[in-house]
């Protein structure tokens, strides 16, 4: 089935539409900062999927402004907002406390590494997870995603300067963490 | 005259003036700078290459891909409706357009004096083929009367002298006189052709 889904057709404007390809290819760095953005792996999927979704429509439309390359900023950007609409909505059905409670971290890992170095990975994770939000979205952004300084500013509406000094502050926190919190045996 | 910038450069403490325990703490802060990048640099590279996004399920997978093939099919498909739609409204509207060109046609033809009609206090006398006697069928104002004669009456118009020509339709301005296929007569007077009646009109 996933061969079938791939061949998708080219769209009228010509632009590439493989689809199946890029998902292939970002799927995983996409599900890591919606992860990162919702408190459950079940919203996550939802708002990842939404967010796609925009981006077929607008591309489909025409009214993309750029090339395959700025997708994957563009998707980072749409998944950012519609948690957020889904967070508000959330806390407007004031059943926030029954809905956000997080997944444990095992049923909703944000990372993966080689079984040797399973670890490291719950240690980075856990450390991860208990620092400020905007904190580990600007460490995802940058490390796992790719994201230039400028991109990310772009995806989080601030400024380019804000995001830089916030990423180094972020680093120097999740050292001390690491530091703080040694291995577990 | 200086320069604004020339200004700021004079205000600006000269390197040489620097005193010998300035110039170490700021080499310190500069050497502890670059190890901080450096060392960001490290860890940033170290988690980068160590850990990577957890990859979503087969399952999930194919449900995203699903649902953006979904959307791209649906967005086609509402393309072509539209595109049929546009279409189908502008062979309509063509349609449309003929339509009411032809019916306009018609109403023009239908609206079109005849010859007989070209004088506007015309009333006509509606050939009959079943009665004996002409029945009215008037459509105006009497002042004068021209009458179609009917197919199986004889008629003539009694008041004048010279009979105008019956080959077109008889034509009286006072009264005209009718006899019918079985022998009986009947007399028309001009002022009572529009309401005419059977029984009062008759001589």
């Amino acid at each position: 089935m996933p061969d079938e889904i791939t061949e998708l057709p080219v769209s009228d404007s010509g632009a590439s539409t493989d689809w199946g390809a890029w998902l292939d290819a970002n799927g995983a760095r996409l599900l890591l900062y919606a992860r990162q953005q919702t408190p459950t792996s079940a919203d996550a999927e939802d708002v990842l999927q939404d967010a796609l979704l925009q981006l077929v429509r607008t591309v489909e439309c025409g009214e993309f402004h750029g090339g395959q390359e700025q997708w994957l900023a563009y998707t980072l950007t749409a998944i950012r907002h519609l948690a957020a609409d889904e967070a508000r909505r959330r806390i407007s059905r004031r059943n926030y406390e029954a809905t956000s409670l997080p997944e444990p971290m095992e049923d909703n890992p944000w990372l993966r590494s080689r079984l040797d170095d399973e670890l490291h990975r719950r240690h980075v994770e856990s450390v991860l997870r208990t620092m400020p939000a905007d904190y580990v979205e600007v460490l995802i952004l940058k490390i796992w995603e790719g994201l230039t300084f400028q991109q990310i500013a772009r995806v989080t509406g601030e400024n380019m300067n804000t995001v830089n000094s916030r990423y180094r502050r972020a680093l120097s926190h999740f050292r001390d963490k690491l530091d703080s919190n040694p291995m577990p045996e | 005259m200086q320069t604004e910038q020339e200004q700021r450069n004079d205000k600006r403490t000269p390197a040489a003036e620097l005193t010998p325990e300035l110039r170490n703490r700021l080499l310190c802060a500069m050497l502890d700078l670059q190890s901080v990048i450096q060392g960001n640099i490290k860890l940033r590279h170290e988690l980068a290459t160590r850990l990577q996004p957890q990859p979503p399920s087969d399952d999930v997978l194919a449900r995203l891909k699903l649902g953006v093939l979904a959307e791209v099919q649906r967005q086609r498909q509402n393309e072509h409706a539209m595109r049929s739609w546009r279409r189908g409204l502008a062979v309509a509207g063509a349609v449309c357009a003929i339509v009411v060109l032809l019916l306009a046609a018609l109403a023009v033809l239908l609206t079109a004096p005849s010859p007989i009609d070209e004088d506007s206090n015309l009333v006509m006398l509606a050939p009959v083929s079943s009665s004996p006697y002409p029945q009215t069928n008037a459509v105006a104002q009497v002042t004068r009367v021209y009458a179609v004669q009917p197919l199986k009456q004889k008629c003539e118009c009694p008041n004048e002298l010279h009979q105008p020509d019956s080959s077109v339709g008889l034509m009286c301005e006072d009264s005209f006189r009718c006899e019918g296929s079985d022998g009986s007569v009947l007399m028309i007077r001009v002022p009572n052709v529009v309401e005419f009646n059977m029984d009062k009109d008759v001589i």
